[in-house]
């Protein structure tokens, strides 16, 4: 290499080093975080398989309901109990997160590096499901909701040896949700078309312009906004 | 081509790096108020300018302090501002107490590692209840002159009524930031010359590190042994307030036994209690924990002094008397924008797996009672050495010994305090029998929370290793304003016409001020910097009939 070439390229890296070093005395040292838990004590022994989402641990964030986010955290959201669960990597413990104190958390799924928003619900409507994490897909006047549940299937007949009751069944539901009433997106494009007869047309050549499949999760994003501004 | 891209992208490097250092280190600061003499009680109105051969844009980390002490440097008052585009703004009220005389206001940086700067000036405050006003001590300088060559002020005539809307046209496009002003003559000529520099006086925190930018009231410290000095290291330390709800924040010493913590959105005046445990959470009794608060500190500026018996003015008391008879401020905040809604709290009790209200039962007469007699989950015991100790039960009957114990959401290091306290005193047992987590440290053994009926417990009682101080956060951001003429025909007695610490003259060549009930001569001041630092500065007298 050209020797004045190395000299620039030196003495560029040691002013940027000395503009970084300068930087860092005004910053305060590694924010503390203040999450709050109880340690984590189910392992579900009885039960094949594992009740959480994507089955290993996540990196995700946490928006406390106090506005603190803390990211970079490893996170397993346990879908049969409905617990945000995290590992502390300085105490070594495995905390359940108290879930009153969560505004928001997300979690990074590996194999397609697609970031899902959860959010808890609280609303009388939702009976049984007041207070449980919601993945968001669209948050608008009516917004798209997915949920993550995990169910123990009981076998038929329960392995002595292993002592196994049954095995854990992940299912997905998605739901509109326009702050009162929860319902089932539907499965099938003319059971939509249905919901909203006053549309019909307007849908139809939605979906025949943008080749929407109600199984994916972009394309029932995609249906929903039109739907919110058909609505507005 | 590269050699070139590279050699520019150095320079620039370099420039930026050099501006940088430039700023913090060698701005120093001027204060001023809008008016000289104040009657007890009243709001001070103060602005600081940053300057320096060039006007900085935001620098980080320059929260200036703003407080008074009297003549003899005894601290009285004081707020946190924080400083925006190279200018800080901000109300001080003057307590109702304050003795006739002369005060110094003072307003000074407290930078990491670099000089600190400030700026001090006299005002003097008037009781109306002080019937002998005692000698006091003032700082003999005259002010210097102001008046431009250029004319920067300019209005049409120099006779106006009262009422009256006089336009301001500025001449004066380079200015950055400016202050305008009109006040009394009075007030115009009692002014005088601030002193200002930099260095030693206020280089008192070393090794403090702050957030840069913040919200909230900042609380650092030392942990250090009582009997040594030795700092204490991997101290938890425990800060929080007395409340209705726990409100705990917590810290790990560093080697020096140093911690920082943050209380988000608060703001104000606070009062916290602040506490150092070991890892198992056994309170260090010994510990002496001292806080590197942003007024704790002496001042100390020499100046040439001479004695001088004090006035009173009878017109500026009528006034003043006035103005708080029909409650009239003369510059009201005109929106704060980032006042918090609620103060956060943690979640740190959880649910609480028995809470006990003491007024459903039959009065006790101490807690040992209480706990034997209403809280199943909660046993007093004697400890190794002899002390009372607290023990929690788990649902499965085992038994934690020195769950953490809170007492109006403060830390309770010694039970003895606790256990004479009855059911006229307690009113609320939460009792958590499970482990909780609480960021990195652990409560393994529970966590007990008692609530007063008056909340006071801390009030009335002085725990050893519990220390309470008073802590401030930054002043909200006020922008103020003329208050309108009354629609209920009230008079108008502002004291200072016009107060503006904010005018960008690249932006804004007039100002519309109308004319109090008040006649007499006027001043309008201009006062500001241009992009080269050089202060600019006017003045055109006016008279009201």
């Amino acid at each position: 290499m050209n020797l004045a070439l190395k000299y620039i390229l030196t003495a560029f890296c040691i002013s940027f080093a000395m503009i970084v070093d300068a930087q860092g005395k005004l910053t305060k040292k590694s924010a503390i975080q203040h999450i709050t838990g109880e340690p984590f004590v189910h392992y579900y022994a009885t039960i094949d398989g594992v009740p959480f989402y994507q089955g290993d641990w996540l990196t995700g964030s946490v928006t406390m309901k106090s506005g603190e986010t803390y990211d970079g955290l490893q996170l397993r959201y346990d879908a049969f109990k409905d617990d945000l669960i995290y590992q502390n990597n300085v105490t070594n413990n495995v905390i359940i997160i108290d879930k009153n104190s969560i505004e928001q958390f997300t979690l990074t799924n590996p194999k397609v590096g697609k970031v899902e928003t959860f959010k808890s619900l609280e609303h009388k409507n939702l009976k049984d499901l007041s207070g449980s994490y919601f993945a968001i897909i669209l948050e608008d006047s009516l917004s798209v909701l997915k949920r993550y549940e995990a169910k123990e299937k009981q076998y038929s007949n329960v392995n002595m040896t292993l002592k196994k009751t049954g095995e854990f069944v992940h299912k997905t539901y998605r739901y509109t949700w326009n702050g009162i009433e929860l319902r089932a997106v539907p499965r099938f494009r003319r059971l939509l078309l249905r919901q909203y007869p006053q549309y019909k047309e307007d849908l139809r050549k939605f979906f025949f312009h943008n080749h929407i499949r109600m199984k994916n999760d972009d394309d029932v994003k995609l249906l929903y906004e039109e739907i919110n501004r058909l609505l507005k | 081509m590269i050699i070139r891209i590279l050699s520019i992208l150095l320079l620039l490097t370099v420039s930026v790096g050099t501006s940088a250092q430039k700023l913090t280190a060698d701005t120093p600061i001027l204060l001023k108020t809008d008016r000289s003499r104040y009657i007890s009680g009243d709001d001070a109105l103060f602005c600081v300018f940053f300057y320096d051969g060039i006007v900085c844009d935001t620098m980080p980390g320059t929260d200036i302090n703003i407080d008074i002490t009297d003549i003899e440097n005894r601290w009285i008052t004081g707020l946190i501002v924080k400083q925006i585009d190279g200018m800080a703004s901000g109300m001080l009220n003057l307590p109702d107490t304050l003795q006739t005389g002369y005060y110094r206001m003072r307003a000074y940086t407290n930078y990491p590692n670099i000089d600190n700067h400030f700026c001090c000036c006299e005002i003097y405050v008037t009781n109306r209840f002080d019937k002998e006003p005692r000698v006091i001590m003032r700082n003999q300088k005259s002010k210097v002159g102001r008046q431009s060559d250029n004319s920067i002020i300019v209005i049409g005539k120099s006779e106006f009524a009262a009422h009256e809307t006089i336009n301001l046209s500025i001449n004066c496009p380079d200015t950055v930031s400016a202050l305008v002003r009109i006040v009394g003559t009075r007030q115009w000529d009692g002014e005088l010359e601030p002193v200002c520099g930099k260095g030693e006086p206020y280089r008192q925190n070393e090794g403090f590190t702050p957030i840069t930018p913040y919200d909230g009231i900042l609380v650092a410290g030392t942990v250090t042994d009582s009997v040594s000095g030795a700092p204490i290291d991997n101290a938890i330390v425990l800060v929080s307030l007395q409340d209705s709800i726990i409100r705990l924040k917590y810290d790990i010493t560093d080697a020096d036994g140093s911690f920082c913590v943050l209380l988000h959105n608060y703001y104000g005046l606070q009062q916290i209690f602040v506490s150092a445990f070991n890892q198992q959470l056994e309170p260090y009794y010994n510990a002496r924990i001292t806080l590197r608060n942003q007024f704790a500190f002496e001042f100390d500026k020499p100046t040439e002094l001479i004695r001088e018996q004090s006035e009173i003015d009878s017109l500026e008391l009528d006034k003043a008397l006035i103005t708080k008879a029909f409650e009239m401020r003369q510059f009201e905040p005109a929106g704060i924008s980032n006042r918090p809604k609620t103060l956060y709290d943690h979640f740190v009790l959880g649910s609480p797996r028995q809470t006990v209200f003491t007024d459903d039962y039959i009065a006790l007469n101490d807690f040992r009672e209480i706990t034997r007699e209403l809280t199943p989950f909660v046993r007093i015991r004697k400890g190794k050495n002899g002390e009372p100790e607290l023990r929690v039960v788990s649902d499965k009957g085992a038994v934690s010994a020195n769950p953490l114990l809170l007492v109006d959401g403060v830390p309770l290091t010694q039970l003895k305090f606790l256990i004479d306290k009855g059911s006229s005193m307690v009113k609320r047992v939460d009792t958590q029998n499970k482990p909780r987590n609480f960021g990195n440290i652990n409560f393994n053994n529970g966590i007990v929370a008692v609530w007063t009926h008056k909340l006071d417990f801390w009030e009335k009682c002085s725990v050893p290793g519990t220390y309470k101080f008073i802590v401030q956060g930054f002043q909200p951001p006020l922008s103020t304003t003329v208050a309108e003429k009354s629609k209920d025909k009230l008079p108008d007695l502002r004291q200072t016409i016009y107060w503006n610490p904010l005018v960008n003259t690249s932006v804004q060549n007039s100002i519309e001020v109308t004319l109090s009930d008040e006649t007499g001569e006027f001043v309008i001041e201009f006062f500001g910097f241009d992009r080269n630092g050089k202060i600019v500065s006017d003045f055109k007298k006016i008279n009201v009939r």
